[in-house]
């Protein structure tokens, strides 16, 4: 106990137990003047005293000591120290008094306030943590100032106080201060209209959004400041803006550093220790990716411009060990409140936050406040001052003790298990759960029941696997398949992490007799966002639906049109409820659509929408009526398959139209997509009966198919011209196909008919003269049909002399070539006729 | 350079049974030049179009293979064998024998069950490619519009080849209508693929013009933009060609089987080493041998070469001949211009009323713009006022085409002036040259009307930025530094043979020689300096070769002015 005036100003009264009366207890004072080396003046043991009469015993003494002036705390001498001459030991005073909430301090404060200067900050601060409305008056004035360290401490005291006044004035200054910055008063508005949002909320994120693009739209030398302003604003839109203006400042510019600075200070003083927590951390991972820089600022104090270091090494240490200050600040005032704030630090931590261990500095060894949370109260590590950074004390003693708890302030923990729950359900670090996971299994087996669903959720996502059993198991308690709690099992499917939406995709399996009865249910599961989730559904729904009964499947089916008519919103978000209407609902949808409203989901759906348009007007008898034949054809050409499939269904009905007019079918023969080609292939081969038209269309016809690009539709183009080749003209067939381009079978084909076919007389063989050269002058020839040409040719020369000027014309260019096979069977050629026909002009001389 | 096009439909052939329609939409954001008419002979166009087509999509520039996957499988054989060595245990060998042959019937089931995955992947994949590769990369055809015929050039994609077909409007049965003019047609393989459907039992008309084929499919606009960083060396290419064209060039001329030799012989081996040169070997009197390196194998040729020296040529990039391939049963005569050792050539085959131009850059690495191809140095070009290039080009552009002698009649300029001027307005992509009618004609490349202020200095600037052997012929000039030793008149009125000698930047001196044809341009040359010895004129004339060009210039117009 403390007293300010006579020599003794100390007194410090203690128990023991007195050693020679065994159970008894003795109490002792002593008395000394101020100071770490005074020496004591008296010392007094009073008792023995039996254990039950110790408590009344010590009441009456300190009673005494009252009496004489002396006071329980240490608030006295602070608050006489408030008039110290020194402006640093009056604020470090005011802080002490402020931290230790010394209500009978307010007024020595609100006396040093008046006047104060450097220390000014210190005590506003102070008195905000006092937290007595009846400083609200002295510190309004101060909300005003300039200096942004004054208004800050000032405007967060008042928030502090719950002065309402006070703060509608600051959100007035502030918003005038966005404007001054360059918002549009659009989106400052933003900022305080609307209606108030919660953390989670949609909207709360999307004008969060807004609002950081209007700052990040600004100038890069405005942006800190407007969200440090935002902070200072502290609606949740605006935070939430904040922050994820934060994320994108350059740390070691100066213009974005101070105001991150004092959004960490702001966020000290109001207490929100998820700020606090997610900006420390962001505050250590920038310090792993920049070593700050240095830049000429001029002081908002005294006007002097100095060249002050930005971000460096030392503003980096000082961060951190001012923000493991305040930790133990809170311990020890606020002891309720150390464990959230630990929490809520500890849960940012990731793996990707370790480094390489290097001889006694392990992978944590730079993570300060994770280290000083964690693991600071045991023997294995040792802080280095200098570096602020962790090591072992021994290479050989790096892994965790199994006894030992090595937490820093574990009765605290004890005290507050909740913070366990935050942990397990948020963090990313497998050694942040394993603290907290051997906390719930060892201490508090309890508390998983007190835990929400959204934090149960989170453990079954965690990266560590005790707590997804800790946390698999709580669920699975709160669940019953038979009278399924659907928020959860909504929640679970709706789960970003696929870990925990295994487990939601069991129990939609489970439990689907139940939801499947329920067509609002059911169709928002084929809406949910995962699309395993969505499919599991749909083949759920496709199985149960045939149990239901006709009105539930009714229901269903317009339901799940309502939905196909709709846009699709995401890619994708269509086929769960095109699979169910296809597989189990295509009789219901048949009832509910006519052909209009089929051809609206063909024409204007979605891909899914298209697939279950295109399957209910394949079933339909009279589309083709409704539709028209040139629509269906239309249809043939589709890029859905199952639309192509019901158009080729159609086109089956209309055979008598086709059989009138064929070339429709000729092109769709030639269409892009095989299963189309393949439909007008068969109508053309087997419905459509070719000797029913003129000879030169069945020789178009034939040919059309044989002139195309593709090798099918060749393919199937000679298979018809053979058929129909007793029908055609052989001749005007062979000169049409002796002009096709390509290649290979197409060329042997033409050359095999030539060879079977071509009418005797030269004018015939002059008409094929070209397909010859080409074949000899191909540069990749065919060998067996160069031999074949030239056997041809041969056989044809022998037969008449004009027949053999033509071969003669063919095979002479040709005889120069410089190939010696080729250029010997031309010669052979030429001579052979030659000798048939003595007269026969050429330029190869044969000599006898 | 962005190249911006936009075509209202889109060029397509539409075949039916007897008649068929071929519409090349234009680029509406050039000149509305247009063209209707009927084709007479379908085949020989659908067969120039299809070497057109083969030279606008090769690309024979040397890449390394990718070996990335073969790498990876390297180093996982690697890994299992030094994984094996440290397995002393017979058994658990044998286990590991097991399981891997029991992995790898997993994997080859899993490539079974995922192959129409892949191939459906990759069909997509190829169709993503192409589409965005015309919207993107396909530079396409220009096509002009003449009085007497339409042209298509167009450039490979390894900017090493130039095409040119002509189509002479005797082709045509019917000639409807035609505005003439220069653009930009919408070309795409889909095109190509409709191409090879002409027919001749197919009544056939032709339209070029801004609609093109208007046909919307599905919600895809009808109109189709596409955007091309064109590079600089196209536009510079096709300047360059020009430069080639007009040069002096030895000729020869072939037969189409001859060309089929060439071709088949290219076809039938590969040329695993150097040198894969195509040597001309011209003997006065003698039948032209090209020799196939490296193994010597000789062709004859048809033609007998009747010049009066022994010429060897040796050219590089030979497969790109395989362009011409198609043309060879269809081709009258093909005539090749030969410039010189590790030189361009030009291929001219002619298909009755088309002319296919094939213009080869030295080989295929080499494009057409590379500081290797300083083609315009070989030319001469005569002092040219802005009057006098204002002149021509008006004289041209009325007559659309014309040869040098018809445009000095009616410019009343001196031939040598007007070839100048028409050497300036090939470079600046406002004429061509047409080598197998022998004529320039008026072509415009660009859309920006046609100002001569400035051409001549800003073309004269541009060679010599581009090529600093002309600024140190300039400076070898300019400091006397250059001599003329022998000089004889040969040939006809105005060839010189000379042969000089000049400083060269080690200090010492060189003996350039030159023989230069009657329009000052350099026939052959040859120099003892360094850059000769090693590039020949691959690279372009050296800087003696110009300064004795220029020395010899200057006394030509001495001697004119002496004699009055």
């Amino acid at each position: 106990m403390y007293r300010l005036l006579g020599e003794d100003r100390v007194a410090v009264l203690s128990t023991e137990p007195a050693h020679a009366s065994p159970g008894s207890w003795l109490i002792r004072l002593v008395r000394a003047p101020m100071g770490k080396k005074a020496k004591p003046t008296s010392a007094m043991a009073y008792g023995p005293y039996p254990a039950h009469e110790v408590k009344a015993r010590w009441d009456e003494l300190v009673g005494a000591l009252e009496a004489q002036g002396f006071n329980r705390s240490a608030v006295v001498l602070s608050v006489a120290e408030l008039q110290h001459k020194s402006k640093k030991r009056r604020a470090q005073v005011a802080l002490r008094l402020g931290r230790a909430r010394a209500t009978v301090a307010l007024d020595p404060l609100l006396a040093a306030l008046q006047g104060a200067t450097d220390e000014a900050c210190s005590l506003l601060d102070a008195l905000g943590l006092i937290g007595d409305p009846r400083a609200a008056d002295a510190i309004r004035p101060w909300a005003e100032r300039k200096l942004l360290s004054r208004r800050r401490s000032a405007v967060e005291a008042l928030r502090n106080l719950g002065d309402q006044v006070g703060l509608a004035a600051a959100m007035k200054r502030g918003v005038a201060e966005l404007l001054e910055a360059g918002m549009t008063p659009a989106a400052a508005r933003l900022v305080t209209e609307g209606p108030p949002s919660t953390e989670h909320d949609p909207e709360l994120v999307a004008r969060a959004d807004d609002l950081r693009n209007a700052v990040l739209a600004l100038p890069a030398k405005q942006r800190g400041r407007c969200a440090d302003v935002l902070y200072e604003l502290a609606t949740p839109r605006a935070i939430a803006a904040a922050r994820s203006v934060i994320t994108q400042l350059h740390f070691d510019a100066p213009f974005s550093w101070r105001y991150v600075k004092s959004v960490l200070k702001r966020a000290t003083l109001r207490r929100d220790h998820a700020t606090l927590g997610w900006l420390i951390h962001l505050v250590e991972v920038r310090a792993t990716q920049t070593r700050g820089t240095t830049s000429e600022l001029k002081s908002g104090k005294d006007g002097e411009t100095r060249a002050t270091p930005i971000f460096r090494a030392p503003t980096q240490r000082w961060v951190r060990r001012a923000v493991w200050r305040h930790l133990r600040e809170l311990a020890r005032h606020r002891p309720d409140e150390y464990p959230r704030a630990a929490a809520e630090i500890l849960i940012h931590y990731e793996p990707a936050d370790a480094r390489l261990p290097k001889k006694r500095y392990g992978e944590w060894a730079h993570c300060h406040l994770l280290v000083s949370i964690l693991w600071s109260e045991g023997q294995r590590l040792e802080r280095v001052d200098r570096t602020l950074r962790w090591r072992f004390r021994s290479v050989h003693a790096t892994s965790a003790p199994i006894g030992p708890r090595e937490e820093a302030f574990p009765g605290l923990w004890d005290a507050r298990p909740l913070a366990y729950l935050r942990l397990l359900s948020a963090a990313r670090l497998p050694d942040v759960h394993a603290f907290a996971a051997r906390a719930v299994s060892e201490r508090h087996f309890d508390l998983l029941h007190e835990a929400s669903t959204d934090e149960l959720v989170g453990m079954i996502g965690a990266p560590f696997d005790r707590t997804v059993e800790l946390g698999a198991s709580e669920l699975a308690t709160r669940w019953d398949p038979q009278e399924p709690y659907w928020p959860l099992l909504e929640r679970l499917l709706r789960a970003e992490a696929e870990r925990v939406r295994d487990v939601g995709l069991t129990w939609l399996r489970a439990a689907a007799p139940q939801w499947a009865r329920d067509p609002a249910r059911a169709l928002s599961y084929l809406a949910l966002p995962a699309p395993d989730a969505r499919a599991l559904a749909a083949e759920l729904l496709v199985q149960a639906i045939p149990s239901l009964d006709p009105e539930a499947r009714l229901a269903l089916a317009r339901g799940i049109l309502a939905v196909l008519r709709e846009p699709e919103p995401t890619e994708g978000a269509h086929t769960a409820p095109a699979q169910v209407a296809r597989e189990a609902l295509s009789a219901e949808l048949d009832v509910l659509l006519d052909v209009a409203g089929m051809m609206v989901l063909v024409e204007r759906g979605s891909v899914s929408a298209k697939t279950v348009g295109g399957l209910l007007l394949g079933r339909r008898k009279n589309a083709l009526a409704e539709l028209g034949l040139p629509r269906v054809l239309a249809l043939a050409d589709h890029e859905v398959a199952s639309v192509r499939a019901a158009a080729h269904a159609l086109l089956l009905g209309a055979l008598d139209a086709l059989a009138l007019e064929p070339g429709p079918l000729f092109v769709l023969a030639e269409s892009q997509w095989d299963d189309t080609r393949r439909a007008a292939f068969g109508i053309i081969k087997d419905r459509l009966d070719l000797g029913a038209y003129g000879e030169e269309q069945r020789l178009d016809a034939l040919l059309a198919l044989c002139d195309s690009n593709r090798a099918d539709v060749q393919a199937f183009g000679r298979e018809m011209v053979l058929r129909w080749f007793q029908a055609v003209d052989p001749r005007a067939v062979m000169a049409r196909l002796a002009e096709h381009p390509a290649r290979g079978v197409m060329r042997r084909f033409a050359l095999d008919l030539i060879e079977d076919h071509l009418p005797p007389g030269a004018a015939a063989l002059g008409s094929v003269a070209r397909f010859f050269s080409v074949v000899l002058l191909d540069v990749r020839p065919e060998r067996r049909l160069k031999r074949q040409t030239v056997d041809f040719l041969v056989r044809r020369g022998e037969l008449d002399l004009e027949q053999a000027q033509v071969a003669a014309g063919v095979l002479d260019a040709w005889a120069r070539t410089s190939v010696r096979a080729d250029r010997e069977r031309a010669l052979e050629a030429l001579v052979a006729l030659r000798l048939c026909w003595p007269e026969l002009a050429m330029t190869v001389q044969v000599r006898a | 350079m962005k190249l911006a096009l936009r075509y209202e439909g889109q060029s397509a052939i539409v075949s039916e049974p007897t008649r068929a329609q071929v519409a090349f939409a234009t680029n509406t954001l050039r000149e509305a030049s247009y063209f209707n008419g009927e084709l007479g002979r379908p085949l020989a166009f659908r067969e120039g179009l299809a070497a057109l087509h083969a030279v606008v999509v090769s690309d024979l520039k040397y890449r390394p293979k990718d070996r990335l996957a073969f790498n990876a499988w390297l180093e996982a054989q690697d890994r299992r064998f030094l994984q094996s060595l440290g397995v002393k245990s017979q058994k658990a060998l044998e286990r590991i024998r097991a399981l891997e042959a029991r992995k790898d019937e997993l994997d080859r089931a899993r490539r079974d069950t995922l192959r129409p995955f892949h191939e459906a992947r990759g069909r997509y994949f190829e169709y993503a490619w192409t589409h965005q590769y015309e919207l993107s990369y396909l530079l396409d055809p220009v096509i002009t519009v003449h009085p007497d015929e339409l042209s298509f050039e167009a450039f490979s994609r390894d900017e090493s080849s130039y095409a040119r077909l002509a189509v002479r409007y005797d082709l045509f049965s019917r000639v409807d209508s035609f505005e003439c003019g220069t653009t930009n047609i919408d070309y795409s393989a889909r095109l190509h693929d409709q191409l090879e459907r002409v027919r001749s039992y197919r009544q056939t008309n032709f339209a070029v013009g801004p609609s093109g084929f208007t046909v919307q499919v599905g919600d895809a606009p009808a109109h189709k933009e596409k955007k091309i960083d064109l590079p600089d060396s196209w536009v510079m290419g096709f300047l360059q060609v020009h430069s080639v064209l007009t040069m002096g060039l030895t000729h020869v001329r072939l037969t189409p089987v001859d060309l089929f030799n060439i071709l088949r012989q290219l076809r039938r081996r590969k040329a695993r080493v150097s040198p894969r040169a195509l040597r001309w070997e011209l003997v006065p009197g003698q039948r032209v041998r090209v020799v196939l390196e490296p193994w010597e194998q000789v062709i004859e040729l048809s033609a007998r070469w009747d010049g009066d020296e022994h010429v060897t040529v040796r050219t590089w990039g030979r497969d790109r001949l395989q362009t011409l391939a198609r043309l060879v049963p269809s081709a009258r005569t093909v005539d090749v211009y030969l410039a010189g050792y590790g030189m361009p050539t030009v291929w001219l085959v002619d298909l009755g009323q088309l002319t296919f131009t094939l213009a080869l850059s030295g080989w295929t690495d080499n494009d057409w713009t590379s500081d290797a191809g300083k083609y315009e140095l070989l030319g001469r070009k005569r002092a040219v006022s802005e009057a006098d290039l204002g002149r021509t080009f008006e004289a041209l552009r009325e007559r659309r085409f014309a040869t040098a002698s018809t445009l000095a009649a009616a410019t009343g300029l001196h031939a040598d002036t007007v070839r100048s001027a028409c050497s300036y307005l090939c470079q600046v992509g406002r004429a061509m040259f047409d080598l197998a009618g022998g004529v320039f004609r008026h072509r415009e490349l660009f859309l920006e009307p046609f100002t001569p202020k400035g051409i001549v200095t800003a073309a004269e600037k541009a060679v010599e930025k581009a090529n600093p052997a002309a600024a140190r012929a300039r400076a070898l000039f300019d400091h006397k530094d250059v001599m003329i030793i022998a000089r004889r008149p040969i040939g006809g009125a105005g060839a010189f043979k000379l042969s000089g000698s000049a400083g060269d930047a080690g200090g010492g001196r060189v003996r350039p020689m030159i023989e230069l044809d009657a329009a000052g341009n350099v026939v052959t040359a040859t120099c003892t300096c360094r850059h000769f010895a090693s590039k020949k004129l691959a690279q372009g004339p050296c800087e003696h070769m110009l300064a004795l060009r220029l020395a010899h210039l200057a006394r030509l117009e001495a001697e004119s002015k002496k004699e009055g």
